[in-house]
């Protein structure tokens, strides 16, 4: 480790004086043309996949028909944007989809985290290695069979209910049809499914982090927890920043899927979020690319600046950051 | 055993004695060999189906095209989109208009913008001088006939576009409209001594009898949506826009849908409806209960309803005959009338599929272009007719006194195709499609005593004289606003009902008040006003 970290230490020394970008990346070509050769199909990937889509934003300022294509639909300018955010129902699609979303980070988001630590923690290979399968076994269920076996454990007859009534005395109800239970089931069954898979990252930054520090600590007299808030905590948090960081630029993407699938229109006051709201209005009855496209761009536009501020947060606070 | 082979012989004798008869006959074929291009949905009932020994895959393997191909001498090249993928596929379609197949068979009114916006992009072409020249005079024929249809099948505007699906061609007594029913377990009606419900009235009392007897029992059960579309006609009230006497009115807001919801709720409250009837969102959620015996009565799809609830209960020995599933009519406000309103579809089906032709093939004109033409009318043809709803006359069904009864290779298949798959080989008039619908196939397409009583009873209804006309469309320059109010009154309505019929709210006069208000607010009186609009000029063309 010392050695690998002398080896890295002298890099940056002789950029004093900088040549134009033209130049050194020419000069770069010449020398890395290989690398470069490699990393061509990625570009184009990015290119024709990611970039060339976005194009395909002008519709939201257009009343697109397939038939006339982009350059004969006609043009409305921000029409879309003012119908959304005239919606009377604009303020709480906001608002539930941020519950939704900021409860995803608090709970879930760092759930993941604890059952690295938990699994790291075990002695012996094969119980973790059965532990892990058994908790991302759920994030390999489809969705449509997932929401199906939520909806039978939460429904009147449903284990979940029966459980919680005999434990807490909760009235037996369909717990799908309380407004208030919408954000837990959601949270809790999200939490069920991705725990195990979104551990994967942090066990594999785990196993990373070099076994002469906790040494180190031992010899100091750290015990266990010691050595978990002192050694590993802190060795994972640029991965848990870049995680954090990708999850926000995901914020409003809030699994629509899942949430149609168990929304009830009681529940409509807690679970109706952008995304839903957007199928029923632009998909379900009359297909309005431009509007669910308008909504779209407002998403990630949100996101982006969220991802952006989160970033130049975490490199002022923490010193990583995802660029 | 021997009985069914010495049937099935004799099925087939006259058939192959008739065939080079029949290729005799219709020496007609004024476009014989021409080769054109079809795009249309493969029907899920082909699903899994062989002819000959392999799978169906396209149209053209049916023994309905080789019956086509026969009569009118035309070759049809069918292109199907991949199962599931229909519509991104014709929006694909749409986005080159100059590569369009000759013929394509889509939910036309589902356009964005109608019908009439395909017209303008220049994606299907007017049929209007098609149709005056006395190129399509069968299509013609049931259209001067029907002026209700003939201005359905126009678009806004005015403009013929279509070779449309038609369920028949009258209101009165058509049970080809209709495709759903309540199913019941009429062996506890007879236990408790009850008779078939008809009224609001006769509906309370079994279920409360049924709850009583049976307390584990959900006495009603069916999906969350058509809850509102069966239970509002016994209160003369109507879940949408409907037409009185020219006036457009939308029931959602009349005092008897407040009735309505009131007495819902007092249904949820004490335990005669599914108290789970809120997730039920798909066709079939809720089935098990009713196949189960844990369920008294339910609403259901005619076909699918009863094959998947009757065999169950037979076999856990719960029900001991099929006919212990009785059915009823609407329900209706009062006994021994028709329902004012009923769930049931237009007689211009425009959700299924009807055959128009493409922009391109029109401006090319020639002989193709007569050829499509004359293709899509011969299907109302008195022979087309035939083939599209029985099939293959000795093979799928014989003439007995002139009724045309479908043979066990419809009705028994050997391979164990059930009714709708084994007739889809044969026919496609039970789909959809360019099409008039017979009522006699219904009479025979059912085999279950509840099924069968079904076609007869669920016909009792006069919502042919309220419908609103699918074919009026509102006018471009609304769609925008009426599409923004829409959407808000049916989340907004879907909300305010789930709550006061399950209880969670409760229904005063006080919060009726506030609710219709608030849909005010929404705009729904300028919804139907637009809708009155699209009325007016509907009935003026």
């Amino acid at each position: 480790m010392s050695i690998s970290a002398e080896k890295r230490a002298p890099v940056p020394a002789a950029q004093a004086r900088r040549k134009p970008f033209g130049a050194r990346f020419k000069r770069d070509l010449r020398k890395n043309w290989k690398l470069y050769l490699l990393f061509l199909p990625i570009l184009c990937y990015f290119l024709v996949f990611k970039y060339g889509p976005m194009a395909g934003l002008v519709i939201s300022f257009q009343n697109f028909k397939p038939a006339k294509g982009i350059g004969g639909s006609a043009w409305v300018g921000m029409k879309h944007f003012q119908d959304f955010f005239r919606d009377p129902y604009f303020r709480r699609l906001i608002v539930n989809t941020f519950r939704i979303a900021l409860s995803t980070l608090v709970f879930s988001f760092p759930s993941a985290i604890v059952l690295a630590l938990l699994i790291n923690e075990l002695r012996s290979k094969k119980t973790s290695r059965v532990v892990q399968t058994i908790s991302y076994v759920p994030h390999f269920i489809s969705t449509v069979v997932l929401c199906g076996i939520i909806r039978d454990l939460v429904s009147r007859t449903g284990g979940v209910t029966m459980l919680l009534h005999q434990l807490f005395g909760m009235p037996v109800t369909n717990m799908l049809y309380e407004p208030g239970y919408f954000v837990p089931i959601y949270i809790v069954s999200d939490i069920w499914t991705n725990i195990g898979w979104n551990s994967i990252v942090y066990l594999s930054a785990l196993t990373a982090i070099d076994q002469e520090l906790y040494e180190a600590a031992k010899v100091d007299g750290a015990n266990k927890w010691h050595q978990i808030i002192h050694v590993t905590i802190p060795c994972l948090v640029p991965t848990i920043v870049i995680m954090f960081i990708l999850k926000v630029g995901k914020m409003f993407d809030v699994g629509y899927e899942k949430i149609m699938l168990l929304y009830t229109p009681l529940t409509y006051e807690t679970a109706d979020v952008i995304n839903t709201y957007v199928y029923r209005r632009g998909f379900a009855e009359n297909v309005n690319y431009s509007y669910s496209t308008a909504v779209g761009f407002f998403n990630s536009v949100v996101c982006f600046t969220l991802v952006f501020v989160t970033n130049k947060l975490s490199r002022r606070l923490s010193g990583s950051s995802l660029w | 055993m021997k009985k069914l082979t010495a049937m099935a012989l004799a099925v087939m004798l006259p058939a192959a004695m008739l065939a080079p008869a029949g290729a005799l006959a219709s020496a007609e074929k004024p476009y014989e060999g021409v080769k054109l291009t079809y795009w249309v949905k493969l029907h899920e009932n082909l699903k899994g189906v062989t002819v000959n020994g392999a799978q169906v895959e396209n149209m053209a393997q049916t023994r309905w095209y080789d019956a086509v191909k026969e009569a009118t001498g035309i070759e049809i090249e069918f292109i199907h989109p991949a199962a599931g993928q229909d519509g991104t596929e014709f929006n694909l379609l749409t986005a080159v208009p100059d590569e369009m197949p000759d013929i394509v068979e889509y939910s036309w009114t589902a356009y964005p913008g109608g019908a009439s916006a395909a017209i303008e992009d220049e994606v299907i072409a007017p049929l209007d001088d098609a149709i005056a020249n006395g190129k399509t005079p069968n299509l013609k024929a049931i259209l001067d006939a029907n002026v209700d249809i003939d201005k359905s099948v126009k678009t806004a505007d005015g403009h013929y576009y279509v070779f449309p699906f038609l369920r028949g061609t009258t209101y009165e007594d058509n049970n080809c409209l209709f495709t759903s029913g309540f199913y019941m377990r009429g062996d506890i009606l007879k236990e408790l001594g009850l008779e078939v419900p008809e009224t609001v009235e006769e509906w309370e009392k079994v279920l409360r009898a049924v709850k009583e007897a049976h307390p584990d029992m959900v006495p009603f059960v069916t999906r969350t949506e058509w809850m509102n579309q069966i239970f509002c006609p016994g209160f003369d009230s109507f879940w949408d826009y409907y037409v009185e006497d020219g006036v457009v009115k939308n029931g959602l807001v009349e005092d008897s849908h407040f009735e309505y919801l009131k007495t819902m709720a007092r249904w949820y409250a004490d335990g005669l409806i599914d108290q789970d009837y809120l997730t039920h969102t798909k066709a079939g959620d809720g089935r098990g209960l009713m196949a189960a015996g844990a369920a008294f009565a339910t609403y259901d799809a005619c076909g699918g309803g009863a094959s998947n609830i009757i065999p169950p209960l037979l076999e856990a020995g719960i029900i001991s005959d099929e006919s212990d599933i009785v059915t009823t009519v609407p329900v209706t406000s009062v006994k021994g009338q028709n329902a004012r309103y009923s769930k049931m579809n237009g007689l211009y089906d425009a959700s299924g599929s009807s055959a128009a032709i493409s922009k391109r093939l029109a401006d090319e004109g020639g002989e193709k272009y007569e050829a499509a033409l004359y293709l899509l009318d011969w299907m109302y043809s008195e022979e087309g007719h035939m083939i599209n709803c029985f099939g293959i006359e000795g093979e799928s069904y014989n003439l007995v006194d002139g009724y045309p009864v479908f043979t066990d290779v419809v009705l028994h298949n050997a391979d164990g195709l059930n009714v709708a798959a084994a007739l889809s080989v044969y026919a496609r008039g039970h789909q959809n499609g360019p099409v008039v619908q017979d009522t006699r196939v219904n009479d025979q397409y059912y085999s279950y005593s509840g099924q069968i009583a079904g076609m007869k009873l669920w016909t009792k209804t006069d919502f042919g004289k309220y419908m609103y006309p699918a074919g009026a469309a509102v006018a471009t320059e609304n769609a925008d606003d009426f599409a923004t109010i829409t959407a808000n009154v049916k989340t907004y309505r879907e909300e305010m009902e789930a709550k006061w019929i399950t209880g969670q709210a409760e229904l005063t006069e006080e919060a009726w008040k506030a609710y219709t208000d608030q849909m005010e607010t929404f705009g729904l009186s300028r919804a139907i006003s637009y809708k009155q609009a699209a009325y007016d000029a509907f009935m003026a063309n």
